[in-house]
Formats: structure tokens, sequence, C-alpha cells
């Protein structure tokens, strides 16, 4: 017993806290949300997405190691009366909104300058919810999403099957990343 | 194959005296609770394992060990409700103990270093890492008869990950072996 308290202990302690203390000062698996909302009236919505100004990320934004998750929370509103298919998509950031009409934007997917990260997805007619746990299971692109969300700013588009009154409101993305400081 | 007989041979004259000394061996299971650190994505969660022992020098013990791990839900972050469960750790690797030697009876504390291939798996962010990481930490034996020993130990456990990172947990476990 003597010797547990008098060096074992001890050092243990030490040890645990130098491990433990040191690594907690540069590095740990952080959650960083960011909101955006579309208004899907006429088939195509732009909104320009930037993780940068959360507390979290600037205080690692030097040393970010990886992107461990991204996944979305939606609050949809259909009110066309019947159901919608929704996409989601990602572009690498840009100043502005680089696809203004559909026929420039399917041009962009088909040139793989734009990437479909929820697909033909079935919103009924009303208000519905997409949780973060469900949009994991709905999500493609997963490594060109966590590539271009590493950048800290990207574009999403969301487009519709039908042209009418459709919003997603609040809508966020929830990104888990890997960080040092 | 006549190595394997003398092998066998060996073994099965020389273990009547193994057993007949103090045992130098064991076998035993643990389990605990594992505390993920600065991992806002993962809960408490539970660990269990089972180890092998061996003494190797008179202060030193080598555990080979397997170890499962399954830490908790997160908890809501900034409002939003993650709502998946926590990340599955599977491991096996190396301790070894100073001190805490298998067999004998009485309070025995030992410090513990060890090494292990740590997969973290997340089934829903299909996060899949699998990585060479560390652990350190402290404890304690009660050997009330040589057969049986019971230990208490806590470690911190250092997964690296990609880009340099690391992901971090303490282990608090509770373990019981079999000396022989």
């Amino acid at each position: 017993m003597r010797a547990f308290t008098g060096k074992i202990l001890p050092v243990g302690l030490v040890l645990v806290s130098l491990a433990l203390g040191g690594c907690l000062l540069i590095s740990g698996t952080f959650v960083v949300t960011e909101s955006f909302s579309f208004d899907v009236s006429d088939y195509l919505s732009f909104q320009a997405v930037d993780l940068t100004e959360n507390s979290d990320w600037q205080d690692h934004k030097d040393n970010i190691d990886m992107i461990d998750a991204v996944g979305f929370t939606m609050t949809m509103d259909n009110s066309n009366g019947s159901a919608v298919t929704f996409n989601l998509y990602v572009a690498p950031y840009a100043d502005k909104q680089l696809y203004n009409t559909l026929i420039d934007f399917q041009q962009a997917v088909t040139d793989g300058d734009v990437y479909v990260v929820i697909k033909d997805l079935t919103v009924p007619a009303g208000t519905s919810t997409v949780t973060y746990a469900q949009s994991l299971t709905h999500l493609h692109n997963l490594d060109k999403l966590k590539e271009l969300t590493k950048t800290g700013k990207l574009h999403l588009y969301a487009t519709t099957s039908l042209a009418g009154s459709f919003t997603v409101d609040p809508g966020s993305i929830v990104v888990t990343v890997s960080g040092s400081k | 194959m006549r190595k394997m007989v003398l092998l066998a041979l060996c073994i099965m004259l020389t273990a009547p005296l193994a057993l007949a000394q103090t045992p130098k061996f064991g076998a035993g299971v643990f389990g605990g609770v594992s505390i993920p650190v600065v991992q806002k994505d993962q809960a408490s969660g539970t660990e269990f394992g089972l180890r092998l022992r061996a003494k190797v020098l008179s202060f030193l013990t080598a555990e080979p060990n397997l170890t499962f791990t399954k830490w908790g839900k997160p908890d809501p972050v900034e409002g939003i409700t993650l709502g998946i469960d926590g990340s599955k750790v599977t491991a096996f690797g190396l301790d070894v103990t100073f001190g805490g030697l298998p067999g004998g009876s009485g309070f025995k504390p030992f410090m513990v270093l060890g090494a292990a291939s740590y997969k973290v798996k997340n089934d829903a962010t299909q996060y899949d890492q699998s990585k060479l990481g560390f652990s350190g930490g402290f404890g304690f034996a009660i050997g009330f008869v040589p057969m049986f020993d019971i230990d208490l130990r806590t470690k911190a456990v250092i997964i690296p990950t990609e880009g340099g990172g690391s992901k971090k947990a303490v282990s608090i476990l509770g373990g019981l072996s079999y000396n022989f």
C-alpha cells in the first residue's frame, strides 16, 4: 500500500494527466453547425454556407485534421398539394451563385462541377422534417462532401420536381471535425 | 514435425514444475466505463475485454488483450439532437504492467503502459479508421488466494487520427484473473 500511495499513484496520475492534458490542448473532436434555408419555388434554389465564423471552427481553422461526419437537419414545407422529389447538391465555394438557371445547373451536374448529396428524397405534402440521423442514410458523394466541407465554405443547391411553394426552413449542416489547436 | 514433438514434450515435462511454483501466467476478463475526452460527438460508454497475463521479469507482466468499447449517444449540439449511437472501438494489443504480478496474495499496485491496434467505427456516419494507439495508467490488484486476482485500473487511451489529431478517452476498469 505504501508503494502505491508513495510512488505509483502520484507517478501514474502525472502520466495520465500529461497524456490527456497535453493532447487535450492540441486536439479534439468538435461538432459545428450552420443554418441555411431554401425557397425552391422555381425548381432551383441556392445558399452559400460559411462555417468559418463558428467559434470552434475558428479555434482550429489552421489545423482541421479531418472531417469525421457531415449531415443535415431540415424542416420542409411542401405546399404543392402532392409529394415532391427533393435533391440537395454541394459545390465548391465561389464569390457568387454560379448557376442561375436549371439548364446551367444541370449542365454543371453533368460536368461534375456540382455533386448531389441527398438524392431523390420524396417529401410529402405539408410539413415534414429530416433529422440528422435520417439524413445520414440518404447521403451520396460523402467523400466529396467532406472534402468541400473541410474548406469551411461551400455552396448548396436544392432542386424540386415541381414548381411551387416549397421551403426548407430551418435547415442546418452538422459537421463533426477532428481538429487541433 | 520433430520440433513440434520436442516442444510438446518440453511443455508436458515442465508444466507440472510450473504449476508447483508461484503462478506465472494468468487469464482474465475485465469491464468498466470508457469516458471520451474532448469528443463532442460521443458520450461515456461501456468497455469490456479479455486478457492473458505472463510474468516476463520479476517486476514486469505482459498482457495481450482484446477490448471492445461502445461509446454512448452524444448530447444535443446547439439544440440539434444527433440521434445516432456512439462509435464502437475494437482494439487488440499488448499492455505491460510494472508490478501487480500474477499470483501471490495481498495488495499489488502497478503502472501500465500499452499499445494496440484500435479500430474506431460508426455505422451511422460511416466513420471507419484503424490506427496504432497508446495507453498508460495505473491501478492495483488484490490477491486473496494465489489462483485469483482482482484488479482495478484507470488508463488514458490515445488513438491517433488522420492529419495529426487524436481521439482520447479514460478507461476505468475492474478485472478478474485466474492465475496458473
